[in-house]
C-alpha cells in the first residue's frame, strides 16, 4: 500500500536511542555533588572510551582536559541532567576523576569578609 | 476401508453406463444368436432330411416292386405251374440284395424323421426279418397261398405307411402334397399287382367267393385311383399315362380283367391268352410302378429344393440377425464411451478449475492484483444439454466465489485504509510529541522534572510502537525510515528502549555491524516485540538477556528469558506461525499476546529474517532471529577494535556494550555522538592525561 502519511528520513526520525534509555531511567547523579562549574577530567579516555556505550565515551573524550560539567555536557550535546548522571557513573569506575570547588580547608567566611573589604578601601 | 473402496471402485460412472449399454446390447446379442442357431440347426434338419427322403426312395421302390414279384411269384407257384420255382428263389434273392440298402436308407430317415414315421420304419424292418420265417413258412406248406398273400400285402401296406409318413413330415406344404400323390400313385400300383397275384390264382385255380371278392375289389381299386389322380398329376406323367392307355397291353389288360370278373368264382378255362395277359399285366404293374417312381421323384426333389432354399434363408436370417445384435451393441458402446468421455472431461476440468484455477484467482484477488476473468478462469464450455447445463452451473457457483472474494478483498481494502489513516495520524501527533519532549529534557535541570520528563517520554515512545505496529499489520510503511546504513547495537538498544521494561534487559556481545537503512525500521520493531514478549512472560525481577554474533549466513540475536516457558506444542504451532505469516483475519481471531508475535512473523517475511523459538537453558525462551548476510551493509567491514586484555571490565549499566568501535557517521553535524573517535580525538586536542 502506497504510504501517504508523513515520512521522516535519517536524523528527521529522531533519535534511535532515547535519553532515558542512556541513563536507564535515572535522572539523579548518586553520591556525587555535581554542579554545573565542578571539574571532571577523564583518566585514558583513549583506554576507557571503547568499553563503554557511544554517550559515555562522547563524555570522556568531551573532559579529556578538566572540564566543567556544564562545558562537558554542551560538547556531548547532552542535557545536563543526563551528562551529571553519565559523569558520575563514569567516576564510580574511576574512568573520570571528578573535582570538586568545594574545598573542605577553603578560606572561611571572615577571610572572605576582609578580602572583601579590603578590596572596597582601595 | 478396504470394502467402501472397493465398492466405490466397482461404481464408477463409466462402469454403470457400461452396465446401461451392455446389459440390453447382450440381451439382444443372445437371442439374435439363439435365434440364428435355431433357424439354422432347423434348416440343416429340414435339408437333411430331405436329402434323406431322396436317398430312401429308390431302395424303397426297388424293395416295393421285389416284394410284389416275389408275391405274385409265391401265388404262381402255388399253382404248381411251370419253372416257378425257380424264379422265385432268384426273385428271393433279388429281394434280399435290395435289403441293405433300404436298411441303410430307412435308418438315416428314422433318425430325422418324425415318431409316426419313426414307428413305421420300425415296423416295417420287423416285418422285413419276418421274411425269412414267412418264405420257411410258405416252403413247409405251414401257411397257404392267400395267408402267403395276406402276410406280402401287410409288409407292402407298411411301405406304404412310410410313404405317407414321409408325405406327413414333409417341411414344405406342396411337397408334402406332392408326396400324398406319390402314395396314391403307389396305392394303385400296389392294387394292381394284388389283383393280378389274384388274377393269376383265379386263372389257374378260380376263387373262392372271399378271394373273388378281393379281386374285384382290388381291380375296381386301381382304376378308380389312377384315374382320380389324373388331373394332379405332372404333364409328363400325364403323358405317360395317356400313352399307357393307348398300349395294346393296357387294351389286353382292362378286355382280360373284365373277363375273369364276368367268369365269376368259378374254375373254368380262361377264353383269352394267358401268356400274352401275364406280359401285359407286368407291362402294366412296371408302368404304372413307375408312374410312381417319378412322382415321388419329383416331390422328393421338390422338397429337397424347398428345404435348400429354406437352409439357406436360415442361414442368411440368423446372419442377419446375429449382424444387427453386433451392430446394435457397438452403437451403444460407441455412445456410452462418447458419453462417458464428455463426463471425464467435465469432471477433470471441473476439478482443476476448483483445486487450481479459482483457488490462484481468489489468492490474486485478496492480494490486490487486478484479475481478467474472461482470460485467467478457464470457463467450462460442454455445450446446451444438461451436462453443459451442469458446468454452467459450476461456472456459476465460481462467479459467485469469485464475486465475494472480490467484495471480501474491497472490504478489507476498505477497513485496511481507514485504520492505516488513524494510524498514521496519531503517529504524527506521538512524533511532534516527542520532539516536545526531547527539548523539553534537554532544558530541564531539576532532575526530579527531568524524571517526569522521561516517564512521559517512555510512554510516547511506547504510543509511537504501537502506532507503528498498526501501520505494519496494515501492510504499510511507518512513517520513520532510514537510509544511511545504522549500527546493529543502536538497532537493538533503540529497540529495548522502546519496550515497557527496558531496565530489565542486558545486552551482551552485539557484533558490529551496520544494518541497511531499508530494514532498520521492521528490525527495530521486530526485536522490541520479541524483547516484550520476555519481559512480559518473566517474572517481574528476572533478567532479559540480548545476545549476538556473527556467523555465516549474517548476524544472529539471541532473546533469552528466565520465565516459566511454554509447552511444545504451543512452541512449535509459535514457530510454525513465525515462519508462514498467516492472513490478517486469522490474526484477529487471537488474542492480545498474540499480536506482537503476528507482527513479528510479518516483519520476518518481509524482510527474510528467520526466527526460531526454544527452550532456554534457564527454562524460559530463547529467541533467535538470524539477519540474514543480504540486510548487513559493508559486511566486510565488521571487525572489533582489539582490547588489551584485563582492562577489559563488564559495565554495569545495562545498555553498555563492552567495547565498540563506532562506525564512520556520515551525519555532518560536528558535535553530534555519533562522531568518530578520530574526529572527536581532533576536536578535543586529545593526549595521554596525567594521571
Amino acid at each position: 500500500m502506497k504510504s501517504e502519511g508523513e515520512t521522516w528520513y535519517d536524523d528527521d526520525a529522531g533519535p534511535l536511542v532515547p535519553l532515558y534509555a542512556v541513563t536507564g531511567g535515572r535522572t539523579h547523579s548518586g553520591p556525587y555533588d555535581l554542579d554545573l562549574i565542578t571539574l571532571v577530567v577523564a583518566v585514558a579516555p583513549d583506554l576507557h572510551a571503547p568499553l563503554v556505550s557511544p554517550e559515555y565515551a562522547d563524555v570522556l573524550w568531551a573532559c579529556a582536559y578538566p572540564t566543567a560539567v556544564a562545558e562537558v555536557a554542551a560538547a556531548a550535546n547532552l542535557p545536563l541532567g543526563v551528562a551529571k548522571v553519565l559523569i558520575s557513573d563514569l567516576a564510580e569506575r574511576d574512568f573520570v576523576q571528578v573535582r570538586s570547588t568545594w574545598q573542605p580547608d577553603a578560606p572561611d567566611l571572615e577571610i572572605l569578609r576582609r578580602v572583601l573589604a579590603g578590596i572596597r578601601n582601595l | 476401508m478396504p470394502a467402501q473402496q472397493s465398492r466405490r471402485k466397482v461404481t464408477t460412472i463409466w462402469t454403470r453406463v457400461l452396465l446401461i449399454a451392455l446389459v440390453p446390447s447382450v440381451a439382444v446379442l443372445a437371442v439374435g444368436a439363439g435365434v440364428a442357431v435355431y433357424l439354422m440347426n432347423q434348416g440343416s434338419k429340414i435339408n437333411g432330411f430331405a436329402d434323406d427322403v431322396w436317398g430312401a426312395l429308390p431302395p424303397m421302390s426297388a424293395f416295393v416292386a421285389g416284394i410284389q414279384e416275389e408275391r405274385r411269384l409265391t401265388m404262381e407257384r402255388a399253382t404248381g405251374q411251370g419253372d416257378s420255382q425257380v424264379r422265385l428263389e432268384a426273385q428271393r434273392r433279388q429281394v434280399d440284395d435290395a435289403v441293405p440298402d433300404l436298411d441303410r436308407t430307412s435308418e438315416a430317415l428314422a433318425a430325422n424323421g418324425s415318431d409316426d414315421l419313426r414307428a413305421t420304419l420300425t415296423a416295417l424292418t420287423e416285418e422285413r426279418h419276418g421274411l425269412q420265417n414267412l418264405r420257411r413258412s410258405i416252403d413247409g406248406n405251414v401257411i397257404d397261398a392267400w395267408k402267403a398273400y395276406q402276410a406280402y400285402n401287410d409288409i407292402l401296406d407298411l411301405c406304404g405307411a412310410t410313404i405317407q409318413g414321409i408325405a406327413r413330415s414333409a417341411a414344405d406344404a406342396d411337397a408334402g402334397f406332392e408326396q400324398m400323390i406319390s402314395y396314391d400313385l403307389f396305392k394303385s400300383a400296389e392294387a394292381m399287382s394284388r389283383s393280378h397275384a389274384m388274377a393269376v390264382r383265379a386263372v389257374a385255380q378260380g376263387l373262392d367267393g372271399t378271394q373273388f371278392h378281393e379281386l374285384a375289389h382290388q381291380l375296381g381299386m386301381y382304376h378308380e385311383q389312377v384315374k382320380s389322380i389324373v388331373p394332379r398329376m405332372t404333364q409328363q406323367e400325364r403323358d405317360s399315362y395317356a400313352a399307357l392307355n393307348k398300349t395294346p397291353e393296357w387294351s389286353t389288360l382292362v378286355a382280360n380283367d373284365n373277363s375273369l370278373m364276368n367268369r365269376g368264382p368259378v374254375k373254368e378255362a380262361v377264353t383269352f391268352d394267358v401268356p400274352t395277359w401275364e406280359a401285359a399285366a407286368r407291362q402294366v404293374g412296371q408302368s404304372l410302378m413307375s408312374l410312381y417312381r417319378t412322382h415321388s421323384q419329383y416331390a422328393a426333389d421338390l422338397a429337397a429344393d424347398s428345404a435348400h432354399t429354406a437352409f439357406m434363408l436360415s442361414i442368411l436370417g440368423g446372419g442377419a440377425i446375429l449382424l444387427i445384435a453386433v451392430a446394435a451393441m457397438a452403437v451403444a458402446l460407441h455412445l456410452s464411451r462418447k458419453l462417458v468421455r464428455r463426463l471425464r472431461t467435465l469432471r477433470r476440468q471441473t476439478l482443476d478449475l476448483a483445486q487450481h484455477g479459482l483457488p490462484h484467482v481468489v489468492a490474486e484477488i485478496r492480494e490486490g492484483k487486478p484479475v481478467d476473468l474472461e482470460r485467467q478462469v478457464a470457463w467450462l464450455d460442454h455445450g446446451g444439454d444438461e451436462i453443459g447445463q451442469v458446468a454452467d452451473a459450476f461456472n456459476t457457483a465460481s462467479r459467485a466465489v469469485i464475486t465475494t472474494a472480490v467484495r471480501e478483498a474491497e472490504t478489507r481494502q476498505g477497513v485496511r485504509s481507514v485504520f492505516l489513516n488513524i494510524a498514521r495520524r496519531s503517529q504524527t501527533i506521538v512524533h511532534r510529541q516527542l520532539k516536545v519532549l526531547g527539548s523539553a529534557e534537554r532544558s530541564a535541570e531539576d532532575p526530579d522534572q527531568l524524571q517526569l520528563l522521561f516517564k512521559l517520554d517512555h510512554l510516547s515512545t511506547r504510543a509511537r510502537r504501537n502506532a507503528e505496529n498498526l501501520i505494519i499489520l496494515a501492510d504499510g510503511q511507518p512513517g520513520r525510515q532510514w537510509r544511511n546504513p545504522v549500527s546493529l547495537r543502536d538497532i537493538v538498544r533503540g529497540a529495548i528502549a522502546e519496550t515497557e521494561e527496558f531496565t530489565r534487559v542486558v545486552t551482551t556481545g552485539i557484533p558490529d555491524v551496520r544494518i541497511a537503512g531499508a530494514a532498520v525500521a521492521d528490525l527495530v520493531h521486530l526485536l522490541a516485540e520479541l524483547v516484550d514478549n520476555s519481559t512480559e512472560f518473566s517474572p517481574p525481577d528476572a533478567k532479559v538477556e540480548v545476545r549476538g554474533q556473527t556467523v555465516g549466513r549474517g548476524v544472529v540475536l539471541e532473546i533469552e528469558d528466565q520465565g516459566h516457558g511454554l509447552t511444545d506444542e504451543r512452541r512449535e504451532a509459535l514457530n510454525a506461525m513465525l515462519h508462514d505469516a498467516p492472513d490478517f483475519d486469522v490474526m484477529a481471531a487471537s488474542t492480545q499476546s498474540r499480536v506482537g508475535l503476528f507482527v513479528v512473523a510479518r516483519l520476518a517475511a518481509r524482510r527474510g529474517i528467520r526466527i526460531t523459538l526454544r527452550e532456554s537453558v534457564y527454562g524460559g525462551i530463547d529467541a533467535i532471529v538470524l539477519i540474514p548476510v543480504e540486510l548487513v551493509a559493508d559486511p566486510n567491514s565488521t571487525m572489533d577494535t582489539p582490547v588489551p586484555r584485563g582492562l577489559i571490565k563488564a559495565p554495569e549499566e545495562p545498555q553498555t556494550a563492552r567495547h565498540r568501535t563506532p562506525a564512520p557517521r556520515t551525519e555532518t553535524n560536528p558535535g553530534h555522538r555519533t562522531d568518530s573517535m578520530d574526529a572527536r580525538r581532533e576536536r578535543y586536542g586529545w593526549r595521554w592525561p596525567k594521571t
